[in-house]
């Protein structure tokens, strides 16, 4: 072989190790082969399936099927005992020294586990802890490694005690698991990560999240458990991410996310009270009811808030004719502009070389991330001619929206 | 799959996932696309476990590239090939800078199959022969390729990053 060659081949390997190590996504993998071995019988057993499909039908009449055992709850906290591969280790008494050090709650007093985990795959140590604070008021506390140090102990998420008798599902999603700083750096590849703990008698979970164009999870992946950690797109966040678990099969629980972690954007919850071509009118926390922040929905962005009043604000609509925003084409982060219209949107300063096509998703940064690629919200997608943008939340039948705050100003 | 080839496709999965993925983001560029294709690649793979030789690494990477043809067989995402690598504008100017950057571009100029041919050659490090049985194309259609690749890529590279020859692809 030449030098040149060599020289290629060099540069190849180089690019080629841009990824830096990945995770084996086992899971994904094993559905995908499910649904491609159910796809290809699907047209040879057709016939046969619908046959199956009325005998089913018949004995789920009359047999019923196995129901969740139901855990009773521990007083404020949530009566789940504890799970995971790490239970019996000195990793309990690490997070509780972390979770009593990070935060001027602690220390904490009635502290229990409900998991106590090392990953081997994403994230290391993955605990979740609930107990009183200094106040004593009941809390829960998720506390992870980072994908670029999976030893060091970060407390990620430190809120309320769910309810105890209704809850279900435990769950996070988060950009900021990467680091130890919970900032990415700038020549990373951006990731946002899905992690959820079930009750005794979840047995498996699905997901799925708007920001992603790819199918994920839906409802039907392999039952593995009652804990999920999953690695999705940086522009999931916990509005736009649906948890799915089941218990043998039964879903027994489907909502968004519970919240992010320490550093997210909030996304405060508003109700529509009006609407009109170009606004609609929302009511909700004074707090978070602030002129420029933006508003969303689980599918993306709605518009921006021009003027708020006590609990009520005007939301101006991505169509609206003096809207704009800087926006960027989704994963290969081109910039460009979003203007309004009056009822329809479009895209200005496209690059030339950005090669927009219609269907092509756009977002825009999120200010309330402090991150320009992190739970990035999605405007639209462009349309048919290239230049026009198909808005991402439709404003029929509109009744709740949130209010992306920035951490600190939601914390206070 | 009983359990026995569910372990070794396990196996072959962490053995082999990461040089797949970067295989598979050389051909297409894109780190979330890669990954599709690989996982795409490998749930094929899987289900033809059963009756494979005890290398399976051909027959994976051939669905690899197959499914990355597919893929840019699309439509939506048909490449429209150009004289030259077009400007990236104010917003890139730091990333021009990348060695990395400018071959990613370089490679992505390419039509599928000469960019196939590039990576099977030169990454992946196959010979003529191996790579014809990937591309399913004659030997002679593999050297056609990648002198037409690597021609292109000499033309799009700044010329001091120039390195192979079309002439010297012969191995």
């Amino acid at each position: 072989m030449t030098d040149s060659n060599e020289l290629l081949q060099q540069r190849l390997h180089d690019l080629a190790d841009e990824l830096g190590p990945l995770p084996v996504p086992h899971e994904e993998i094993r559905h995908r082969t499910r649904r491609l071995r159910g796809r290809r019988r699907a047209g040879g057993l057709a016939a046969l399936a619908a046959a199956v499909a009325v005998v089913t039908i018949g004995v789920a009449l009359v047999a019923r099927p196995t129901p969740m055992p139901v855990t009773a709850a521990d007083g404020p906290f949530l009566g789940w005992p504890v799970t995971g591969n790490a239970t019996g280790t000195s990793l309990l008494a690490e997070a509780v020294q972390v979770w009593d050090s990070t935060l001027a709650s602690g220390p904490h007093t009635d502290i229990h586990a409900l998991l106590v985990e090392r990953d081997p795959v994403l994230l290391g140590p993955v605990v979740v802890l609930e107990g009183r604070d200094a106040q004593g008021e009941p809390r829960l506390a998720i506390l992870t490694g980072t994908a670029d140090d999976r030893d060091a102990l970060r407390l990620r998420a430190d809120r309320p005690a769910p309810d105890p008798v209704t809850t279900r599902v435990v769950s996070m999603v988060s950009g900021r698991l990467g680091t130890a700083t919970g900032i990415e750096p700038l020549d990373s590849r951006p990731a946002a990560w899905l992690f959820a703990l079930g009750a005794p008698g979840v047995t498996g979970f699905g997901y799925h999240s708007t920001a992603v164009d790819q199918e994920l999870v839906e409802g039907g992946g392999p039952d593995l458990g009652r804990r999920l950690l999953v690695s999705l797109p940086p522009g999931a966040t916990p509005i736009n991410t649906t948890v799915i678990a089941r218990h043998n099969g039964t879903v027994v629980f489907r909502g968004p996310a519970d919240g992010g972690a320490i550093g997210d954007a909030v996304a405060v919850p508003a109700t529509v009270l009006a609407r009109s071509p170009d606004h609609v009118r929302i009511q909700g926390s004074p707090r978070a009811l602030i002129a420029g922040l933006l508003v969303a929905t689980p599918d993306g962005l709605l518009g921006r808030i021009t003027a708020a009043s006590g609990e009520e604000a005007d939301v101006e609509l991505v169509t609206a004719a003096s809207f704009s925003i800087d926006a960027l084409t989704d994963i290969t982060y081109r910039p460009l502009r979003v203007a309004g219209a009056g009822g329809s949107a479009r895209l200005d300063r496209i690059p030339a070389d950005a090669n927009v096509v219609a269907t092509n998703r756009i977002v825009t940064v999120d200010p309330a991330q402090h991150s320009d690629r992190l739970g990035t919200l999605t405007v639209g997608r462009v349309g048919t001619t290239g230049h026009d943008l198909v808005p991402a939340t439709a404003t029929s039948d509109l009744s709740r929206v949130y209010v992306m705050v920035e951490y600190e100003a939601a914390s206070r | 799959m009983d359990r026995d080839s569910e372990l070794d496709f396990r196996d072959f999965v962490l053995v082999a996932y990461q040089r797949l993925t970067r295989t598979a983001y050389l051909l297409c560029g894109d780190r979330y696309e890669a990954e599709d294709l690989v996982q795409t690649a490998l749930a094929r793979a899987a289900l033809a476990w059963h009756r494979l030789d005890a290398a399976p690494d051909a027959y994976v990477r051939k669905i690899l590239v197959n499914v990355f043809r597919s893929s840019r067989s699309r439509r939506w995402r048909q490449e429209i090939p150009v004289q030259a690598v077009p400007d990236r504008g104010l917003a890139d100017a730091a990333s021009m800078m990348d060695d990395r950057d400018v071959l990613r571009r370089a490679l992505a100029e390419l039509p599928p199959r000469q960019r196939a041919a590039v990576v099977l050659r030169f990454y992946e490090d196959l010979s003529e022969q191996q790579a014809a049985a990937v591309l399913g194309c004659s030997v002679g259609t593999v050297k056609s390729l990648t002198s037409r690749g690597l021609q292109r890529l000499r033309r799009d590279l700044p010329a001091e990053k120039t390195h192979a020859q079309p002439a010297e692809v012969d191995r």
